[in-house]
């Protein structure tokens, strides 16, 4: 296995990692690309998509991780493009570094907001083969707030957090109460998505529950390899079980998406027992999408 | 920036190169991250402090030890004089870039003891500068040991979790050893003709006071390193940068 960095991009200011195997990739294999989670930089949440990547070197897959313009170790961009486009346009240009290596096809790995603009790529680029979304989109619906904070209502020690004002209840709502001259919400996004509600973070702007429901079929149904990790015990896994499943139901069946629900952990898979049945799930999945692709 | 691979072949290190804006022929600044979460969670800091010293005229050098970060190794592998080594390497890497001998090493945390060890077996810095650093090892893994627990209580009870694992990083045991037995207030002549110790609390300010070349300075506010309420959040606390850089355009005037 060897590692190399590179700068890539139309003005060079994108960083990447290419992580190649010990012999020659077997160019019939998709080559993997790993999205960055959050603002964490590109070797992941827990480091843990450069051990998925030398895991999957060892499995012969070509891989490369990268960071988003801003994030990380690449420059800012200098226009004005949103993050929800200019994501998508920067993982196909890290698509790109490996199709000029002589990658065809794609897996995409992403974690939370990683997972949001995996989705978005699948969706535009017919290279993608499959993409795992892990902890992907959390979209507030009926009975997610009842899931969401029932063990913390039966949990003391939130009620201790609360009283000795350490919940993050106190931090969600001090957030809440925009500044003077700022919006109290985020403009409407493009054509098919809700506004994102106002809080003191990067402004996200998520697609709609119909809009990702569709979005997740089109890939189903398109044959596109989907592999959902989540927390089992946390919100996101509610909009699996809620929405998402339904979706997919025959893309299940066929075996072309699957779902794996990891207990005992938090979003980023902090528990490393957690993080070993992480790297293991997707390596399993990758293989085998990589076994059903015609070669050549 | 420009990210490369550089020292032994066999076991490469990965490094961000921030050259100098114009063509100073300043003193070339390595940075030692801390370890762990605290490195995810620095990163953004230290690439801002490398830009803003780049943007002064200061070549710098940020890196991951072997096992951590992009670096080739295995985390199970990690002891404090293999990291001690890489930032041997990175300042060999940075005096070749510069082809200027002298060098300043900045650590964040425990990064602040590796990058004074490392000024010891380079020759002497020229600058250090301790950033929040770990004076005493064993208080460090007291604070990470309970750091983790809290974590696991409140995040993920019952979650089974192997005795050489922190906040979701491996902490072996060599590695554990030596941070055990690490005071930096020991260490003797400080390693640097001019040496800053900056902190955002009042902790750790008295390192090596009285010693020739040593100041120390605090600037809150103190960031969050280790709590859960710092995850995924980038943490830049922009007057402390600011006052590291200008110590050091101040220190090699």
């Amino acid at each position: 296995m060897k590692e190399r960095a590179l700068l890539f991009g139309e003005e060079k200011s994108l960083t990447g990692v290419i992580t190649e195997p010990a012999s020659p990739p077997d160019l019939a294999r998709p080559a993997v690309v790993f999205l960055d989670a959050g603002v964490l930089h590109h070797v992941g949440p827990n480091r843990v998509h450069v051990r998925l990547a030398r895991e999957l070197a060892r499995e012969g897959f070509l891989c490369m991780r990268f960071d988003f313009s801003g994030l990380g170790d690449s420059r800012p961009r200098c226009d004005a493009v949103p993050f929800a486009e200019s994501a998508v346009a920067e993982t196909r240009q890290a698509m790109d570094v490996l199709a000029a290596r002589g990658a065809r096809s794609f897996l995409l790995f992403g974690i939370c907001s990683g997972a949001d603009a995996a989705l978005r790529v699948a969706r535009q680029d017919p290279r993608v083969a499959g993409a795992a979304l892990v902890e992907p989109y959390l979209v507030a619906g009926p009975g997610y707030l009842l899931y969401a904070y029932r063990r913390q209502v039966l949990n003391p020690l939130s009620w201790l957090r609360l009283v000795g004002g350490r919940s993050e209840l106190w931090a969600a709502l001090a957030a809440r109460r925009a500044p003077p001259g700022e919006p109290a919400t985020q403009p409407d996004g493009p054509e098919g998505t809700a506004p994102a509600p106002a809080t003191d973070e990067v402004p996200l702007i998520l697609p709609s529950r119909p809009e990702i429901a569709r979005q997740v079929r089109s890939l189903a149904d398109r044959g596109v390899g989907l592999c959902f990790v989540y927390a089992r015990e946390g919100p996101a896994y509610h909009n699996w079980l809620v929405l998402l499943r339904r979706e997919v139901r025959g893309a299940l069946a066929r075996g072309t998406a699957r779902v794996e629900a990891i207990a005992r952990t938090d979003h980023v898979f902090t528990p490393r027992a957690a993080q070993d049945r992480l790297v293991a799930v997707v390596r399993d999945w990758a293989r085998d999408v990589a076994g059903r692709r015609p070669a050549g | 920036m420009k990210p490369f691979f550089f020292g032994d072949s066999r076991r490469p290190l990965f490094g961000v190169l921030h050259p100098p804006r114009g063509s100073s022929r300043r003193p070339g600044v390595v940075i030692c991250p801390p370890f762990g979460q605290e490195s995810l969670r620095a990163h953004r800091s230290l690439r801002e402090l490398a830009t803003r010293l780049a943007d002064a005229g200061f070549p710098a050098l940020r890196f991951d030890y072997g096992g951590s970060g992009d670096s080739a190794g295995e985390p199970e592998e990690a002891r404090l004089e293999g990291w001690v080594g890489d930032v041997s390497a990175a300042v060999e890497e940075m005096r070749e870039s510069t082809g200027e001998s002298r060098v300043t090493l900045v650590g964040l945390r425990l990064g602040g003891a590796v990058a004074a060890l490392g000024a010891r077996i380079v020759g002497g810095a020229e600058m250090l500068v301790l950033w929040e650093p770990v004076v005493d090892g064993a208080t460090h893994l007291a604070e990470l040991r309970r750091a983790h627990a809290e974590w696991v209580r409140d995040h993920a009870p019952g979650a089974k979790v192997a005795p050489d694992e922190v906040l979701g990083f491996t902490l072996p045991a060599g590695l554990v050893a030596d941070i055990d037995g690490l005071r930096l207030d020991q260490i003797e002549p400080v390693p640097a003709r001019r040496t800053l110790v900056v902190t955002s609390g009042e902790a750790g300010t008295r390192l090596w006071e009285g010693r020739p070349g040593v100041e120390q300075r605090v600037v809150p506010p103190a960031p969050v390193w280790l709590h859960a309420e710092g995850m995924s959040r980038a943490l830049v606390p922009g007057a402390l940068i600011e006052a590291v850089v200008a110590w050091v355009e101040g220190a090699s005037a």
